[in-house]
């Protein structure tokens, strides 16, 4: 029986926690545009040039994870409805 | 190539069948959705219902600029008469084909109600044979 995930905003928020901490600082440079995807239990992570990849890539790694979180490399969100993010100015 | 017909709202509408892990299939009308940048959306009790896996959650833009959070989960769609694995968003709306999974396809729509509506794979020039020109 799989785990019963916890509530969404739950996982986005201590997705963004692990990736500010721990993934941000390693990676923002020289992978933007990439996706990376995070098991929040572990904190253990994976960075690959698709969705697909890097979730894929993160089961390799630990294939228990069941509440996963992904993000885009320098972008807000993984992608849009019906209308495309403003740049944010500095 | 992929046919459709554009509704009474103007929506361009494709038939795709999704199919789950175990076999189970589901015929859906999806609406081509150009401003969507993932695959596909389907309903909650539909991902229920053929026990789509589980990928990942993510953050998603909407139309008047909020975000929100989505589950994805991974679905199997017959595109062109071959199963093709796809990226699934939950939304609980009618379903949206969205601009990655037309990527390296030509659309062609007759926005009238009725309109053809036509998915074609590679990217011809022109897109998509259309009706025959009328003699003069």
């Amino acid at each position: 029986m799989t785990p019963i995930r916890r509530p969404s905003k739950e996982t986005a928020r201590l997705g963004d926690e692990i990736y500010e901490r721990d993934i941000r600082p390693r990676i923002e440079a020289d992978h933007h545009g990439a996706y990376v995807a995070i098991d929040v239990d572990s904190g253990s992570w994976a960075v690959a040039d698709t969705i697909l990849a890097a979730t894929e890539r993160l089961r390799e790694q630990s294939p228990d994870v069941h509440d996963v979180w992904s993000l885009r490399v320098g972008f807000r969100a993984l992608h849009h409805f019906g209308g495309r993010p403003l740049r944010r100015t500095k | 190539m992929i046919e459709g017909a554009v509704n009474v709202s103007r929506e361009a509408v494709v038939p795709l069948t999704v199919t789950g892990p175990a076999g189970q299939t589901q015929a859906i009308d999806a609406v081509i959705d150009t401003g969507f940048s993932g695959f596909l959306t389907l309903p909650a009790a539909l991902v229920s219902e053929l026990h789509l896996p589980f990928v990942t959650r993510g953050r998603a833009t909407l139309a008047n600029g909020s975000e929100d959070v989505f589950d994805i989960h991974n679905a199997v769609v017959m595109w062109d008469g071959q199963p093709r694995r796809v990226l699934t968003d939950v939304a609980d709306t009618a379903p949206l084909a969205g601009m990655s999974l037309l990527d390296g396809h030509s659309l062609y729509v007759e926005v009238e109600e009725g309109g053809r509506v036509a998915i074609q794979a590679g990217l011809q020039q022109p897109p998509i044979d259309t009706k025959p020109p009328s003699s003069a």
